[in-house]
């Protein structure tokens, strides 16, 4: 049996994060609190999201357990949640999952996990440049791209941080030096990627929020938000993009 | 380690541009013997021929053209339309998903090298799929493929899940690859094969066992025998001249089927051995109630419509329909005529027919559903006549005459049956394309572009367009039939995967530079759908110059 109470904007913010790569995903309720992960059906890109057992106002696991998620369903639910609602979750077999929240129950069906996509194994990535940011600015600066561009390309030296976008006769470049990140190792780094998914995953992000970004060359990307008060931790990592010669 | 499914694909890219059936018959003989595992030899030799199942294996894919679309959007990134004119200018999916794959620039975080195992594995559970949200995942499924094929992968994958690899591999060839590869003689394998259906099996017992063991197949129950066909006649005279004594039958105008009976349950298939069983639960039913267990039974099943038998496109139509069966079953009433039995507790394929046709009228208790088919044994002319006209006035096709002495050798068209027909020349031939009507018809596809077979390179050439024959009834059908086969559109025009083959009427065959055939027909009629024809077994090239050259001297003469 588990029956976990949770900040209505944590969980909200989570399904969000999972549904903008798939449909459907494992939970995993462990000691140490919520953990999901998948990867998109084109493999480009994986979403972590780790909850830990702290962020959660009630946390009652008797035993450890995976459930098959129908995330989108889920994420459908909680939309009319707001930010101070409490969310409880409880699931007292292997088939049902109930998410309330105000005075209304919901019973939502459970997915034979075998049948969901297999979970990936979190790759081990070398990536020198390491960049921390507010979440708001990164945020507004892949929105002006997307206005203009199906990719940018991000890149790191010495004189800071990079975000670049070309359009047909646009062009976007988004800077901030070492003053204005909040974190930067000053290496290189330069890789292109898709706006198509990088839009998806800045949605969950507002301004306050923080992001860490690992950059490599011509290699994924790995971009970790502290969202909704630092209680919920959401990594994204992305394949990149071949750049034309 | 299975083998990887990028050295299939290579394989298939050498055979590809093969033309010469020997070299094509060696290089496959060559890859099949270095193949290990069991099962990729079993899969490779079923991949070659663009099947993922045996034909009459109820499993299949039940993934479209729209599918493919759906999934290779999803990997390459580029939407629907921009595929669509991919494969107009390429005129083959396999081709345009070879592209796609490769102008991929974005790159994915996993790749996993693609096996022959992993790819059976995928089809499988494809193929296990149904009901809400099947869709979906099959999608997902082959997206999965995608992801990890190269582009030369890419290409053979999207013509295996679209089952025309486009190789000009038949079952010949790999019969004689089979025989080859693993030095038995390719009789033993055509007999094995002729049993069994399923030459990936074949092939494993050569490999495994050799001549013995392909010698020890036998007709199991539940698995589909090639049916024992009939040459045309050419006259009564030499029929009695050749057999003696002459088993003759009607010949119906009806639908062949061969029914298994045992083990508690029954299974009935095609001519062309799809499982139809559940088309026909009335005939499963009374042969439960009426035939003893144990047999293998061949026979004709026939529509009738307040006593009278209805054309063998209502017989068919109700194989087609294999979900809406409790509706129509109430329309028309199905009859089935044994003539003949394969299995008895036991093979008896190799007892001579006169008692073969004992044991068949001890195993079946005739009803008003089950009959066995009458015969009469004789030497006379006139007697053999006389069953002729019986049969025609009844509405049935001619007659059967039959050698009493000869065993039922599967998949045979041989001088120990023969049909004796109505001449009335027609064409059997694969619907290519279409163009949707106009006015009161713009909804309907209202004519369609066929195609003759060239058997050496297995390509499809035009002879004509249909565009006469059909009721409103008809338009609306076909329509529904073909609608899942459509490639792409260009206007009114459409492309189809060739899967239907349709049998045309015609008044004359003409040459012309305007088909690549080098022939066009002149005023074709559709006929009817060839329900128990695969584009496999429609008319060639050379039938047609054949049917020219009888026409020109008919003219002469």
């Amino acid at each position: 049996m588990i029956d976990a109470i949770i900040g209505g904007e944590v969980i909200k913010t989570a399904t969000k994060a999972i549904v903008s790569l798939v449909s459907e995903a494992r939970f995993h309720f462990k000691e140490e609190g919520l953990h999901s992960r998948a990867v998109d059906p084109a493999n480009v890109a994986m979403v972590i999201v780790d909850i830990p057992r702290e962020s959660f106002d009630a946390y009652r696991v008797d035993e450890e357990k995976t459930v098959g998620v129908d995330v989108n369903r889920v994420y459908d639910i909680l939309k009319t949640v707001k930010k101070k609602d409490l969310v409880e979750i409880k699931i007292e077999d292997e088939s049902h999952m109930k998410v309330k929240f105000g005075s209304v129950e919901y019973t939502v069906a459970l997915i034979d996990p075998s049948a969901i996509r297999k979970e990936p194994k979190i790759p081990e990535l070398d990536l020198p440049a390491k960049i921390v940011l507010d979440a708001g600015e990164f945020k507004k600066a892949i929105q002006a791209a997307d206005k203009i561009a199906d990719h940018v390309i991000f890149r790191s030296d010495e004189t800071g941080f990079y975000i670049e976008a070309e359009g047909d006769i646009d062009k976007i470049t988004f800077h901030m030096g070492e003053m204005e990140l909040i974190e930067f190792n000053r290496e290189s780094a330069r890789s292109m990627f898709s706006v198509e998914y990088l839009k998806e995953f800045v949605k969950i992000a507002g301004s306050g929020d923080i992001v860490t970004i690992h950059l490599g060359n011509n290699y994924p990307v790995r971009l970790i938000f502290d969202v909704a008060d630092g209680k919920l931790k959401v990594e994204y990592i992305l394949a990149p993009r071949i750049e034309a010669e | 380690m299975s083998l990887k499914f990028r050295e299939f694909a290579e394989f298939c890219s050498i055979l590809e541009r093969i033309s010469s059936t020997l070299e094509m018959t060696a290089r496959i003989a060559t890859f099949i013997k270095k193949i290990e595992d069991d099962n990729d030899l079993y899969n490779v030799i079923l991949f070659l021929m663009g099947q993922v199942y045996p034909t009459w294996d109820e499993r299949e894919l039940g993934v479209g053209v729209g599918l493919i679309y759906e999934a290779l959007k999803v990997v390459s990134g580029v939407d629907r339309r921009r595929i669509e004119q991919l494969v107009k200018e390429y005129g083959d999916l396999g081709l345009a998903a070879e592209k796609l794959i490769r102008g991929k620039s974005q790159m994915t975080l996993f790749a996993e090298e693609l096996t022959i195992a992993k790819v059976r594995e995928i089809f499988d559970k494809i193929a296990s799929l149904e009901g809400e949200g099947s869709q979906k995942r099959k999608i997902m499924l082959l997206t999965d493929l995608y992801v990890s094929a190269t582009p030369i992968e890419a290409r053979y994958l999207t013509r295996l899940v679209l089952g025309e690899m486009r190789l000009g591999v038949g079952e010949g060839i790999i019969r004689d690859a089979i025989a080859r590869a693993f030095l038995v003689d390719p009789e033993l394998v055509e007999r094995a094969y002729m049993i069994t259906n399923d030459l990936g099996r074949v092939a494993v017992v050569a490999k495994n066992r050799g001549k013995e063991g392909l010698k020890e197949l036998k007709i199991e129950l539940h698995v589909p025998v090639r049916m024992m066909l009939a040459q045309v006649a050419e006259s009564i005279e030499e029929a009695i001249r050749e057999m003696k004594n002459v088993a003759v039958e009607w010949k119906f105008d009806g639908s062949r089927v061969q029914v298994h009976w045992g083990n508690g349950k029954v299974t009935i298939y095609s001519r062309r051995l799809e499982n139809v069983t559940k088309a026909l639960p009335e005939i499963v039913e009374a042969v439960k109630r009426c035939v003893k267990e144990g047999v293998i039974l061949d026979g004709e099943v026939i529509a009738v419509k307040d006593g009278k038998p209805m054309p063998f496109q209502h017989v068919l139509r109700r194989f087609r329909r294999k979900h809406e069966i409790t509706k129509v079953m109430g329309e028309i009433s199905l009859i089935v005529y044994f003539f003949d039995i394969l299995y008895n507790d036991g093979e008896v394929i190799d007892l001579p027919l006169e008692e073969r046709r004992k044991i068949l009228e001890s195993v079946v208790k005739e009803n008003e559903i089950v009959r066995i088919a009458n015969q009469i044994v004789t030497n006379r002319k006139d007697e053999i006549e006389r069953v002729f006209r019986e049969a025609l006035d009844a509405g049935h096709e001619g007659a059967m005459l039959k050698n009493p002495k000869s065993p039922y050798i599967p998949g045979k068209r041989g001088k120990h049956w023969l049909k004796l027909k109505e001449v009335m020349e027609t064409l059997d031939l694969v619907v290519i394309g279409g163009e949707w009507g106009e006015g009161r018809r713009s909804h309907l596809i209202s004519s369609f572009e066929l195609a003759c077979r060239d058997p050496v390179t297995g390509k499809l050439l035009p002879v004509g367009k249909v565009g006469t024959g059909f009721t409103d009834e008809d338009l609306e059908e076909l329509t529904e039939l073909f609608k899942p086969l459509i490639e792409y559109e260009e206007g009114r025009k459409i492309k189809f995967q060739p899967k239907i083959v349709f049998e045309v009427a015609y008044q004359e065959i003409q040459k012309s530079p305007k088909y690549e055939s080098g022939f066009a027909l002149r005023f074709p009629r559709f006929i009817r759908v060839r329900d128990d024809k695969s584009p496999e077994e429609a008319d060639t090239i050379e039938r047609i110059a054949k049917l020219y050259e009888s026409q020109l001297k008919k003219k002469k003469a």
